[in-house]
Parts: structure tokens; sequence; C-alpha cells
């Protein structure tokens, strides 16, 4: 970031210039002006799309239909009420966020592919129904529904292509710094973890509707503000504008501009426009420009899936140096205007660069939204954003704090050489453990202990399966609690039962001593119960940083129009997640995986990970889905006793797990299942002496001589 | 009595396509869990090239079959090039990829036949049958009864013999499949060339009793695509069914005279019953696969 110094104020200078004076350049013609306004509307809905499709992963075949409603209310709203342009772009956003949220209800619901053919119906219905209605239409004839002037304003004439450029880039530029912002903050990562996992999402504490419901809003707006651009940019609309071929081609746009990067979306959208103009004064290339899209949506698809946004990364590899020096100083403008006007206010991030495209930056505009009054601010974390709402019935566990307490009485010899990475894994743990936090006081019976899972009388059917009969288990506080059995024996089921994965037929579920049978996932996760999973749910394409750095969700307090503008409620709590990414990091020894992408790393590493970010949720109570499958001894044998640090932090684990020596090494209560029943239970001395669970496990007819299952399934 | 009776029978070539389409839509996707956006493509070029062929001097019984294989060539192509290529990615990749397919053969129709709509050469002989004071063109007729033809033959074949197990299992688990001696990669293009068979047989008689347009025939895939989501996507007699309910909706609706005036108002009525669908359909809890990209 520093580096990045010297040349903020070139590069900002240099953009700023470029788009002012673009319109005065001797070559840009009346019609090319035209085009670059094109380009403005083009790229608010490739913006919009990314927002949706990039981030969210929820495909829109159907964004004529919502840009198409932006533009007709703009229409209504000048003509009835007199409300011009730069104002009525508010409408249009927000009947293009009413419409949109309304097929994100449905959205809600289907996933994928049905996704795709809901919103293509959308579109179908808007173009065959909603803009052949009279009403809508203005009562004009079906092809051209001609409006007021929809550009006039005091002082200014939007009608002039020269100063609606000025208008239209400044809404373009402005929607794409406010979703940076968004990308960067919390409501960006719970976008990316709703798209690449929903059941890790949720069981983060994300509310995939909620999240959902809010990305189809936000690019409902940013749809309807382009619906505006092109109504006032024509001063006519026609219902052709919205036609089922447009959204198809928006969707062009947006993937050949790599579907989930702003600068790519604008760069597309230039392309697009310049296309255009192009096809439109070369004589022999006039009647082609229909093929242009879908060869160069073809193209992108087949060949360069990154897209536009993945050119400068290649050049950059390619030219090294010269490349840097040059074109990557104007490539970079979008983010040095970003990181220039965040310059402006004194507080900061921490100084520690966090992996690329998750720095919370702040704003002008953030810094003037914290100086309003308190319950005003308070106000925004009940927007239907992503923040505020942390029903948390238990108090989170301060792990920053608790290891904040460790390392300051750590032994200097101990931080010396975990820092020189000279030490062995077993090394550091020891050196944790040496420092044992003071218990809290706990009952010595293990009856006496609050019960913090209970599990009574559950049955799972599946079909004519019964996955789970009649289950009673109970987990309390600060122990670990293993959960075996042999394939089939209901074990996942019973898991998945506490996680909210499934409902029982019969049976209870209670977590901290609330009744969570009905709990959605998301719901228990609020609640304090974090987990793992038996196969990985990281982000793929993340770091390991920006993996972990979801996991903070619930302990984000800041709520979405904060996000946008940056304010410093944002920053604060961003200081704070990065802060708990890093000690959780470095107690798990995986500081230097911290910038590596997940998918480049072993899988021992990823064990570790997700372990990492159930930690890193500051949940009190964690769940582990088969945390040894897939290593090795060595690990097997360090991931137990990282457990047991974790345990003695104050954190209660429920572990199920294949491997049986793993599991009686380091629990401290067992419960066996088998055939969907439960076998035994007790401490792991009496469960592995227990003849019906080694029948289970060793076949039946047990030997007299098999007193002991240590060794079996190691 | 008359205008009761003319409605159903301008409903009868619609569900005719709609019906062919809509199984051509199911037997892709069950076998490659592909939505293909570029069905009515498949459909607008054979009958293009029927045109031309029949225009060139050839007569429409020689001119009809190459049509047809067109589109099953065309469905290979579609997936050789736009689909496989994407399948390591996501089934929506691959859909985004029909609509690239979509795209081009659209622009380039447009480019060779120009964008106007154009008269294409009738199928089955001029003239109508007469039902009362009303009638039914020996066209629209043709193309119902053909549906029924093309049904029964895709129903023997995917239900009565292996075919329709083996492209379902190659879509479900082309390793299992491949285990089973079932080359799935040849299943799945089998798929899409009888998908491009029969939307082939479609277009052109479609086109010939209606108008032929780029833009328009190709969008006839979507209500197809309403009919067999109705059907639940995956069933073909549920996609026959749902073909009969959008065909006599677009049908019958105008017919009322309520909704006589508002138009589009069968749209409206397809698109709230197709969301009605998904939304019952829809899933209670939320999925587990974990996706790379954004597609």
């Amino acid at each position: 970031m520093s580096a990045d110094r010297p040349k903020r104020p070139v590069g900002l200078f240099l953009g700023a210039l470029a788009l002012l004076s673009f319109p005065w350049l001797p070559f840009v013609s009346f019609s090319i002006l035209g085009s670059a306004n094109l380009a403005a509307y083009y790229a608010l809905v490739a913006i919009s799309l990314v927002v949706l499709t990039g981030w969210v992963g929820q495909i829109s075949l159907g964004h004529a239909g919502i840009v198409g409603v932006g533009a007709y209310v703009t229409g209504h709203v000048v003509n009835g009420w007199g409300v011009t342009f730069p104002v009525n772009l508010l409408w249009a956003g927000a009947a293009g966020a009413f419409v949109a949220a309304v097929l994100g209800l449905v959205a809600v619901r289907v996933r994928g592919l049905y996704l795709a053919v809901a919103t293509l119906i959308f579109s179908w219905t808007a173009v065959e129904f909603l803009f052949r209605q009279d009403w809508v239409t203005h009562n004009s004839s079906i092809s051209v529904a001609a409006f007021g002037e929809p550009g006039t304003f005091p002082y200014f004439d939007f009608t002039s292509r020269r100063t609606f450029f000025y208008a239209a880039w400044a809404t373009v530029v402005a929607a794409a710094y406010l979703m940076a912002n968004l990308r960067d903050s919390k409501s960006g990562r719970a976008f990316f973890a709703v798209r690449g996992s929903e059941v890790a999402a949720a069981s983060m504490g994300i509310s995939v509707v909620r999240t959902k419901l809010t990305a189809f809003a936000v690019s409902g707006a940013l749809a309807g503000m382009a619906g505006n651009l092109l109504i006032v940019r024509d001063q006519v609309v026609s219902p052709d504008a919205f036609k089922v071929e447009v959204s198809l081609f928006f969707l062009a746009i947006a993937v050949v501009g790599g579907l989930s990067s702003l600068g790519g979306a604008v760069a597309a959208a230039i392309l697009f426009a310049s296309l255009s103009e192009l096809f439109f004064r070369l004589e022999f290339l006039s009647g082609w420009l229909e093929v242009v899209p879908p060869l160069l949506l073809t193209a992108v698809l087949l060949l360069y899936r990154g897209g536009l946004a993945a050119i400068p990364a290649a050049l950059r590899r390619r030219f090294g140096g010269p490349y840097d020096a040059v074109a990557g100083r104007l490539l970079q403008l979008g983010t040095q205007v970003r990181q220039s006007l965040a310059a402006r206010l004194p507080a900061r991030a921490s100084s520690e660069t966090p992996a690329e495209g998750t720095g919370a930056r702040v704003g002008l505009v953030g810094g003037l939204w914290e100086r309003l009054p308190e319950p005003v601010r308070q106000l925004t974390s009940k927007l239907p954003g992503l923040g505020g709402r942390t029903p948390v019935a238990i108090g989170r566990l301060d792990l920053a704090g608790v290891l904040a307490g460790m390392q300051a009485t750590a032994p200097d010899e101990s931080h010396e050489s975990a820092a020189e990475g000279s030490t062995t894994g077993d090394e550091v743990v020891a050196g944790w453990q040496s420092l044992r936090l003071p218990r809290r006081e706990l009952p010595a019976a293990r009856e006496d202990r609050r019960p913090l899972i209970e599990v009574t009388g559950v049955t799972v059917r599946f079909g004519g399966l019964v996955a789970a009969n009649d289950v009673s288990l109970t987990v309390r506080e600060h122990e670990i609690v293993g959960l075996i059995g042999p394939n089939g024996a209901g074990k996942t089921t019973t898991f998945n039962s506490i996680a909210g994965l499934n409902v029982p037929a019969a049976g209870q579920v209670r977590i901290f001593d609330q009744d969570v049978t009905q709990w959605s996932v998301d719901e228990r996760a609020r609640l304090g119960v974090g987990r793992t999973f038996q196969a990985i749910q990281l982000l793929p394409q993340l770091s390991v940083f920006d993996n972990l750095l979801v996991a903070t969700h619930l302990q984000n307090p800041s709520g979405f129009v904060a996000h946008l503008f940056v304010g410093t409620s944002t920053l604060r709590a961003e200081r704070a997640a990065r802060e708990q990414v890093r000690r959780v990091a470095r107690l798990l020894e995986l500081e230097d995986q911290l910038d590596r992408i997940v998918a480049d790393l072993p899988f021992g590493v990823l064990r570790m990970v997700e372990l990492a970010r159930a930690l890193v949720s500051g949940a009190p109570l964690i769940m582990l889905d088969e945390p040894a499958s897939g290593l090795d001894s060595t690990e097997t044998e360090r991931l137990a006793s990282i457990l047991r640090v974790v345990r003695d932090l104050g954190v209660t684990l429920l572990l199920i797990e294949h491997d049986v020596q793993m599991v009686t090494s380091v629990s401290d209560y067992m419960y066996v299942l088998d055939y969907g029943t439960l076998l035994a239970e007790g401490t792991p001395a009496v469960v592995q002496r227990d003849p019906k669970v080694i029948a289970a496990y060793l076949g039946e007819a047990p030997a007299e001589d098999q007193d002991s299952l240590a060794g079996v399934g190691a | 009595m008359s205008q009761l009776l003319i409605f159903p029978l301008l409903s009868l070539p619609l569900i005719g396509a709609y019906a062919i389409f809509s199984l051509g839509l199911v037997v892709i996707y069950r076998a490659s869990k592909v939505l293909n956006l570029a069905h009515g493509a498949m459909a607008m070029i054979p009958a293009y090239l029927v045109m031309t062929m029949v225009e060139a001097g050839l007569p429409m019984l020689l001119a009809f079959p190459f049509g047809v294989l067109s589109g099953g060539l065309l469905g290979y192509g579609i997936e050789r090039v736009f689909v496989r290529p994407l399948r390591t990615v996501s089934p929506t990749a691959q859909t985004v990829g029909t609509v690239a397919a979509l795209g081009l053969l659209v622009a380039l129709a447009g480019k060779i036949w120009g964008t106007g709509g154009r008269a294409a050469p009738k199928v089955f002989p001029e003239g109508q049958f007469t039902v009362g004071s009303s009638g039914i063109t020996y066209g629209s007729l043709g193309l119902f009864a053909v549906m029924l033809v093309v049904a029964a033959g895709l129903y023997l074949l995917l239900q009565r013999t292996g075919v329709g197990l083996a492209m379902r299992g190659a879509a479900d688990n082309p390793r299992a499949a491949s285990l089973m001696g079932v080359d799935p990669q040849l299943a799945t293009s089998a798929a899409w060339v009888l998908g491009g068979l029969t939307a082939a047989i479609a277009g052109v008689l479609l086109a010939s009793i209606t108008v032929l347009d780029p833009v328009v025939l190709s969008l006839q895939a979507v209500p197809a695509l309403v009919a067999a989501l109705i059907g639940g996507l995956g069933s073909l007699p549920g996609a026959l069914i749902g073909a009969a309910i959008v065909g006599a909706t677009q049908g019958l609706v105008p017919a009322i005279s309520a909704l006589q005036r508002v138009e589009g108002s069968a749209q409206l009525l397809l698109a709230i019953l197709a969301m009605g669908v998904m939304a019952s359909r829809g899933e209670r809890y939320i999925s587990s696969d974990v996706r790379g990209g954004a597609l």
C-alpha cells in the first residue's frame, strides 16, 4: 500500500483530467459523445450485474425488465410530478430496487438454473405484458413512449450531451465507489460467502435470505438508475429497449468484463459502446454489430474466462516492470481515487496491509455520516442490510481478549522462536499450553456442569429409513464430546439435527437452554454455535485471510449504510476483525498461510483453516464434522493437541469422527451410535471396554480378550 | 358457439410447437443438466435452411429431412462448442454458454437472411379443415399431429429402451455411468442431437404457419421453457401437460372478454403460474455445494 502512495496524486489527476476533459477533446464529436453517454448507461447496468451475479452468484437473465421499470418510472415522475433529472434518479433507483426485491423473493426459494428461468420469465412478462400497458407506456403507441423533457433542471440542461456526460459518469463513478466500499465490507464478505457455500455462510450466522434480498435490491436500484440514464439520454423510450435479448446482451457485457470486477464491468461497457460507435462509422462493418456481443461473450466464456478484468494481471505477468511503471498507474486509478479519499480522514484501518480487496477505507461521505447524531446512525443498523441484529444468547467468547492476555504473559523464548519459525508445531502448542489461563471455576462432577447442547429423543426419518432413532445426548460446558459409530450409524444425521440441517420427526434439540429444534442454521450460529465441515467449505478463490475474515460477521455491529460510506463504525469493526483473525491465525500457526489462496493449499492446512474460521467467529460451542479425515497421523496428533488447547481456552467442542483412536484420546465424554440408536455413552475408558461397542466395531460375538478399542480405525 | 370453438382450435398449433420444444428441453436437461436457451435458435436456423432450399427449387419432401438433420447437427455442435468446455465450471456457466450460442445464431441468421419477417414455404397443403363456421388450417393441424408422433417416438425411445436411462445416468453420475458401459459423452451428445432434431421439426412447421423471423422464432422457446418448468423440468409427460397449459392459456385467454383488452394477460398469467410452481417446489434447506466462481 505504501508503494502506491507516490502514484496516488498522479493517478487521481490523470483520471479526473481524462473524465473532465473528454467532452472537449477535438476528436469527440456529437456522435462520440452520445456513445460515451451510452457507455455510462451500459456501465451502470454492468455494475448492477456484477453485484448480483458476480458477487452473490445469482444469475439474472431479466435485467432489461428492471432497467425498463426504472426508465418508465422516471418518465412518470417527470410528467406527473415534474421531478427532473438528477432527483428522479432516486425514484428510478427505488423502483428498480423494489421490483428486484420482489423478484428476489422468488429467488430465495430457487437457485441456479431455476433462478435463471425465473429471471428470464420476468423479462418476458415485462416485455409482453408490463411494457404494453397504456398506464405504463403513457398512452402512446406501442413502439414509442414519449414523455416530457426529463432532463431539465435549474441552471443545467441535461438534454445537452455534454452536461449529461458529466452527470451520467458522475453517477457511474459514485456507484462504483459505493459498490467497492460494499464489497470490502462485512456485507461484501457475506455476498461472497453465500456465493461460495450457502451452508457455510449460514453456519457463520449469515442469513442467506437477507443477503440475497439485499443483493437483489442493491442490484435493482442500480439497474433502475441505469434506466433513468437511458430515458434522460434519449428523451424518449421504447419498449423495444427492454426486450428479452437485451437482458442477454447485458449479461454479455458483464461476463466480458469478468463478471465480478467493477473495473472490468466499466471497461466492458466502454468497449461495447465504442464498438457500436465504430461499427456505425465504418461502412464495411455496418450491419455486423449484432454479431459482436455474442462473439465476445463466446470468446470470453471459452477462451478467457477472466474477461477484461484479467487483462491487467496478465499484462503484468508478461511485461513486468515497464507495465507497472506505465499502464498499472492508469489501471489502478479506481483504487487510487478511493484511497486518496480515504486518506482525508485521520481514522484509518490498521497499518498492516490486508489481503487485496478487503481493505476498509474511509470515504469523505463516510466521515460526514459519522458526524450525524447517534440516533440517526442507529437507524442504519435497522435497515434491511446485513448488520445490526445479533441476538446472541450466551456471551460470545472474547477470543481476541483471551489470546491477547496469553500473549502478554508469553515467555519470551517461546515467542521469539515462534517468530523465527524454527519451532515445530508441537513445541508451539506446548508453549501455549504452558500459558493456560486460570480455569474458570467449574463444578467437579460432569453432571453439575451447565449443559450447552441437550438432544432429547431425536428421531430423523428419510422416507422409510430411520436414520436416527430416539437419540439423546448432552454436551456440557468446557468439555470435548466425541460422537462415534460405524458407517451409517446416524452420526451425521444427529450432527445435522444439532446444526440445523434437518428437522427431526420427533424429539427436541436445545442449545444454550433454548429450544432450537425449528431454528435455521444461521439463527443457531447467532446463538453461538460454530462448525467445521467434513467436505471443506471454504471459498476457494479467496485467501485464507479473507476466508477467516468472513467469520467475524457476527462480531461486526456495523450496518449496511455504514458499509456503503465506510463510516467509522465500519472501520472500527474492520480493525477488530483483522486483529481477531491474526490472533487466531497465530494460535493455529496459520500466519504464513494467510495470504495464500485457499485453492492452492494442501488438505491438512484447509482443515486447520476451517477450525480457525470457527474460532474466529468467537462461538463458545464448536461442532467438528470428522476433523481428522484426510489427515495423516502427525497431523491428527497435532489436531488433537490443538483441540485440547481450544477447550482450555473455554470453547466447548462436539466432534464426530471415524478415527476412534483420535476421539478416545481427545474426548472427555463419548457417545456411540449404531443403526441410528445410542449404543453406549461414558468416558473414553468406559466406552472402549463396552462389549456392545466392540461388537459394533469388530462384528458380532466379541472375543474375551478384545477389551479395548484402541487402535481400531487408526 | 363458433367463437368458443375457434380459440381452442387456435391453441392447437401452439400446443404442438411448445410440446415439441419442451420435450426437447427436458431431454437435454435430463442428459446434461443444462437449460438450453438456444433451443429456439435450433428451430430457427433449420427453418431458414428449408426456406432457402425450397427457394432454390428443392421439393419440400427433400428439403424437410435435410432441415431436420441440420437441427440435429446444430444440437451436436452447440453442445460440443458452447456447453462441453464449460462443464467443469458449472451448470449455470453452461447455460450462459447457450445464451452465447443463441446470440450468435440469431445475429448470423439476421445477417444472412435479413432481420425482417419472411413467409416460409408451406409444409402441409394450403386449405383448412372446417368445423362449423370456424376452420383450422392443415398446417396447424399437421403441427399438432406431428407433435403427437414426436412425443410417442420420444416416449418409446427414452422409456422403453435403455437410451433414456443411459442419458440420465450420464448426467447424474458420469463416472458410474461409464462403469456401466455407457459412454457419458455419447449419451449427452445423443440427447442434444435428439433435442436439435425435434426442435428443427417444430421450427420448420411453426415457421410455415406463422412468420419466419430470427428473433421471434428463437424466443418461442421461452414459453416452452415455462411449459417444461410447470412440468417439473425433468419429466416428459410433465412437459406435455405444461405445453398444453401454456398453449391453451395463450390461445384461450384472448377469448375471455374481460382479459381481451389487457395485452399480454396470457403471459402474465403464465408467469404467475410459473413463479408459483417454482416457489412451491423450492428447496427448504440451503444448498451445500461449494462453488468457486460466480457462474
